[in-house]
Order: C-alpha cells, then structure tokens, then sequence
C-alpha cells in the first residue's frame, strides 16, 4: 500500500480536503481525528485490505507515519 | 447456541415511540456544527423520538401492548407468558412486568418476569419464550415486550459533554410487542452467541451515563456479527432466495452498511429506519418491521431474516415466516403513569 492512497484515506475518514495533511502531521493536534473519524478509518480500511484496526491500534498512532508504517 | 422450533409462530407485531421528535441538527448549538454534520452522515441518525422526563419505558411498553391487544383482539385470559425486556425498569425490584400485568389486566394464571438484554432482546427473547411454550397447550399465547428510554430530550439544564451528546445524537426511544403463540406448524430457526468479553464494550454502572467502547463495538459488529451470519446460514441452509427482507440492528450507519456489504446482502432486501428513529435497543429490530410495513404488505408472507446485537455482548439469529398484516403501524404516544411514582 503506497503512503499517497493511506493519507487519502485518513483525510477521507476525516472530511478533510487532499493535500491538507502530510507524513509528519500530528493526529492528535487535528481537531478532525475524533472518534468518528477513528471510526471511519476503521471501515476504511477493512473494506480496503480486510484488516481490523483495534481501539489499541488507533491510539498509538502519533503521526501519520505512524498509521502509514503501520499498514505497510 | 441455535435449534428450530417447529411449532411457533409470531402472530402480531406493534411499536410505540414517544411522540417528542428531536432533530439532531438542534445539537448544532451546543457542539461545533460541522462535527453534527459528520456524525449524522456516518451514522445515518437525522431525527429520533425521544423520552420527555416524565416519560418511562414501561408507559411505552404498555403503549405497545395495548395496541397489540386490540389490533390482534388478544383474550387477554389466553396470555400464560408476559415477559419485559429493558434496561430501563421502573424499580430494582420488583420486575416491571408485574407492573404491566395488573395495568394490562391479566390473569394470575401467567408467568412474568423481566429481562435485562439490549440490542438482541428480540433473538434472546423469542427464543426464550418459544422454549417455554413448549411445556404448554397448542394456542397458548405470549406477549413479548421489550423497551428502552435511551432517547431523552435534550435537558436545559444540563451541562453536556461532548461524549454525551455523541451518545444522545445516537438513541432514540421506542417499544415493541410481539404475540407469539404455540401453533400445529410453524418453523422458526434461531441462533443466539454471547461473549462475556465485551461486558464492558457497552456499560453503564449505576449512577453514571451509559458509555460505549465505539471501536470495539465496531469491531464486534463487523467480525462477530458478520461471521455469525454466514454461520446460521450455513447450519439450515437458508439460500438467499428464501429470504425476502433482512431487519439488523440499527445500530448506526456505518455499521449497517458495512455489514450488507460485507455479507454480499441485496441492499433492497435491508430494512432500514434509523434516520427517522435511531438506535432504539433491542426494538430497532421490529420498529424496522413497522415503519417499512407499506413495502411488505404487497405480500401475505415475507420470510425474514433477523438479527439483533450488542450489550452483553450479545447477538443472534432468527429466520421465520411473519404474516404482512400482523405487522402494525407504528403509533406514537406521549402518556405517562405517574400514581406508582414516589
């Protein structure tokens, strides 16, 4: 999975606009990553790569990175 | 664990909701808008009906069992089973079904009790009372009510936290009745799974507001939920051409449309009613029943695929044959009972 189609996702589940974010955006200064955008990116990406992000999984993501690395 | 009964049948099917409506838009005042606006696109929730204070659980379970009697003609010296769901009972003790009995004025010959089940009271229920119809004569009836206040009107004087209102913007308020009845033949299948697991997924202790782990819940919803489908499916053979509707949960958007989607289901055989009345508890699952009745009456029978979830944790199955003209209109009421209130 390439980090371009990973940071679409997360600016989708987050209603944001493309290009808003980048690699070293913190999440958690994002007013944007709340719980329905964890949510979202949940059924993002198991209907994406069929695989299931734990409540665990979403609060250790910093950075954007860290959700890209994390699915790569 | 799952089986078939082969002698019974639902013969009745009425819902009540508050007649308060609540737009979910009026939160737009008390949280940033645009957060309003996403939760109602992702959750599919624009409107709920929703408990005034004075308003119970059992005032809309009595509401639904009233017009369950009338509309089916119920004897209501033939009830040998009443049985309340909720999680909203009027006292710690005793149960609240012994306060439905004397208002709905059954016999002492009937067996009462309440049940604390959310989400899957139907399939836990249905299941529950079949079993023990089959101690009794073919013909004896049941009613099956199941109710929940999680719907309240937003408090003027309350300070909401974000969390509240996200929880608040979600549920709606609302109770079924079913009568179920031993008959000469009728199949119903059924499955019910539970995982103790989750006890604390959804949870509410006493004197505190509910609160809900959203990924875990999304999680069990899309794993457990999904796979047990497919399961029950498998164990009776039931082919897609011998289902004419599903009713899920209404748990919220999200979840429901991950679940068709997931399971390749029709979207035209998925009921759905969670825009006008959100997430109502174990009711959703018959409410949804209700409010699409105009697009099943067209057929005597439909054969239906229904599956409740959540709390406990806790989901099941049932597939059954329901008579179209045994599903009534939803009715809406604003009485309460207030002379046992202290």
């Amino acid at each position: 999975m390439d980090e371009k189609t990973i940071i679409e996702w997360l600016e989708d589940a987050m209603d944001l606009d493309e290009g808003t974010i980048s690699n070293d955006t913190v999440l958690e200064e994002l007013e944007e990553w709340d719980s329905l955008s964890r949510l979202s990116l949940m059924a993002i990406v198991k209907k994406k790569v069929n695989r299931m992000l734990t409540g665990n999984d979403l609060s250790s993501f910093v950075t954007v990175q860290d959700v890209i690395d994390f699915l790569r | 664990m799952h089986g078939r009964y082969d002698n019974i049948k639902i013969q009745g099917i009425t819902a009540a909701v508050p007649s308060t409506v609540e737009d979910n838009m009026e939160y737009a005042d008390l949280m940033d808008p645009r957060r309003v606006k996403k939760q109602i696109k992702l959750t599919g929730v624009k409107r709920r009906h929703v408990v005034k204070k004075e308003q119970r659980a059992s005032d809309l379970a009595y509401a639904a069992a009233v017009n369950l009697i009338e509309n089916k003609r119920v004897d209501i010296h033939k009830v040998k089973i009443c049985i309340l769901i909720t999680q909203a009972p009027n006292y710690q003790l005793p149960s609240t079904a012994f306060f439905l009995h004397k208002r709905l004025g059954l016999d002492k010959d009937c067996l009462v009790y309440d049940m604390n089940l959310g989400c899957s009271s139907f399939n836990v229920g249905v299941q529950t009372v079949s079993a023990l119809l089959q101690a009794c004569d073919v013909h004896t009836q049941a009613l099956l009510l199941m109710s929940d206040s999680s719907g309240r009107a937003i408090d003027p004087e309350k300070n909401y936290t974000e969390d509240m209102i996200t929880h608040n913007m979600l549920f709606g308020s609302a109770a079924t009745a079913i009568l179920l009845e031993k008959v000469e033949h009728n199949d119903l299948y059924f499955m019910n799974m539970s995982d103790g697991n989750g006890f604390q997924a959804i949870i509410k202790y006493v004197g505190n507001p509910a609160s809900m782990d959203g990924p875990e819940v999304f999680r069990f919803a899309i794993n457990d939920v999904t796979e047990g489908i497919q399961q029950f499916k498998n164990l009776y053979n039931i082919q897609e051409d011998m289902i004419d509707y599903y009713s899920f949960h209404q748990a919220q958007g999200l979840i429901l449309d991950n679940i068709v989607d997931l399971c390749n289901i029709p979207p035209e055989k998925e009921l759905r009613s969670i825009e006008e009345y959100g997430n109502t508890s174990g009711s959703s699952v018959l409410l949804n029943l209700c409010v699409n009745r105009d697009l099943l009456q067209p057929k005597d029978t439909c054969r239906f695929f229904i599956s409740g979830f959540g709390v406990g944790l806790s989901w099941g199955y049932i597939y059954t044959t329901i008579d179209t003209c045994d599903i009534f209109p939803v009715m809406e009421t604003g009485d309460h009972y207030d002379e046992d209130k202290i």
